[in-house]
């Protein structure tokens, strides 16, 4: 097929995009993670290089809360995103 | 730094992939930890290949065997307990050195290469890749939940504006629902999503050509249930929230443990081994006369919020499924 432009209606589903609300966003307490040779856990730090205890798994954000990391991230990407990207991580669930 | 090398007997380490930071992969990998099982962690597309390096031998006799070395484990493949696959990140970020031809080709071997190996692995796979991929597709789970005797909304996917304003006359109240949740970010680089929505049927319009839609009745649900199935056990927890969509605010939540009825205990059952699923995060509605509706099931959903609110030892069953290696 070549490549002419297509046209064809805006998708309907798209003017029902929303925000995630108050609340939905949270600061995560570190800027760098890296990996623990011998726990095999995350280790994180925070903008000085200092560890963060993370505490209890308890405190994982719900499942479609957006993370947006204090200080970049990395270059990671923990979402399901295609492209890498440099922008703040945004963790969204499958629902 | 020392390199831990793993063989054969009751030192099988179990495999787990998934980014750092998913605060779920570390609590089952302390859990294993607890557990005296030895474990080996890989993001394969980030940590491949300039953290780790592959090599898989394919013998006549032998099957499949070789080494995947990452910075701090050794793991020979012949040995590998269970596979745990958490979400780990797409392969790409590996290869943002090249041009994007060399990028594609070097992604995609990198995916058919080390993701062809590492779903080759004959041991217990939570998920199997591929099998977690397949049942992320709503229709795919669908058709799966009303072959097993699940009960399902009725349920319209089109892209025909006629169909949709005729599934809303027959099936009315309806709403929408997106059929892949999908980044999307405003101009000011805010992320956005599509909750699941209440339609008047006066809204629908030619942009339901646009592409596919998915729309269902909507459901008279006086609750919601949220069940975490791991390994045949399931951990379910009602939610009371009010809301037509549970997600748009967890602060409206109240949970409560509950138990499923054993006929829709069974077609749960039923649906993850027709999906070749054996974790799974599945969303339910009960009605208010007692009947339970399958909206769907996320091979990879996330569970910490709701073992952190309940209590429910779901990374403690994780591990244990892990450990044991084969579903019980």
């Amino acid at each position: 097929m070549s490549e002419g432009a297509r046209s064809g209606p805006r998708p309907w589903g798209l003017r029902h995009l929303t925000g995630y609300g108050p609340g939905a966003t949270v600061n995560l307490p570190y800027c760098g993670v890296e990996l623990d040779p011998v726990t095999q856990t995350t280790r994180y730090r925070d903008a000085d290089g200092r560890i963060v205890t993370m505490g209890d798994h308890a405190k994982t954000a719900p499942a479609t809360n957006t993370m947006e990391a204090t200080g970049g991230s990395d270059g990671r990407d923990p979402g399901q995103g295609g492209a890498p990207d440099h922008r703040p991580v945004t963790k969204t669930d499958e629902d | 730094m020392s390199t831990h090398s793993y063989g054969t007997g009751p030192c099988r380490p179990v495999l787990v992939c998934a980014p750092l930071g998913d605060r779920s992969a570390d609590a089952v990998i302390e859990a294993l930890g607890r557990r005296e099982v030895p474990v080996a962690r890989i993001d394969p597309g980030v940590d491949f290949p300039l953290g780790s390096t592959l090599s898989a031998c394919f013998d006549p006799g032998r099957g499949m065997t070789g080494v995947l070395e990452t910075t701090s484990r050794r793991v020979l493949l012949d040995a590998v307990r269970a596979v745990y696959h958490r979400q780990a990140t797409d392969y790409g970020p590996a290869f943002t050195h090249l041009s994007d031809q060399d990028a594609l080709f070097a992604v995609a071997q990198a995916r058919h290469g080390l993701g062809g190996v590492l779903a080759a692995l004959p041991c217990l796979h939570v998920n199997h890749p591929h099998a977690a991929t397949a049942a992320s597709y709503k229709p795919v789970g669908l058709a799966a939940a009303l072959r097993v005797g699940l009960s399902v909304p009725p349920t319209l996917i089109t892209s025909d504006p006629e169909a949709a304003r005729a599934f809303a006359k027959r099936h009315g109240p309806i709403v929408y629902k997106v059929l892949r949740t999908v980044r999307y970010r405003d101009p000011d680089d805010r992320p956005l999503t599509v909750w699941t929505t209440a339609v008047d049927p006066d809204d629908i319009d030619d942009a339901v050509a646009g592409t596919a839609h998915l729309f269902q009745a909507r459901v008279d649900a006086v609750a919601d249930l949220r069940v975490t199935f791991v390994g045949g056990r399931m951990f379910v927890a009602r939610i009371d929230s009010g809301l037509l969509d549970w997600r748009s605010d967890y602060d409206r939540h109240r949970y409560d443990v509950v138990d499923l009825p054993e006929p829709v205990a069974a077609a749960v059952t039923r649906y993850m081994r027709d999906q070749r699923l054996c974790y799974g995060a599945l969303d339910l509605a009960v009605t208010s006369s007692g009947e339970h509706l399958f909206y769907e099931c996320n091979p990879l959903g996330r569970y910490g919020w709701i073992e952190a609110a309940t209590g429910m030892p779901i990374s403690a069953a994780i591990a244990d499924l892990l450990r044991n290696g084969s579903p019980p």
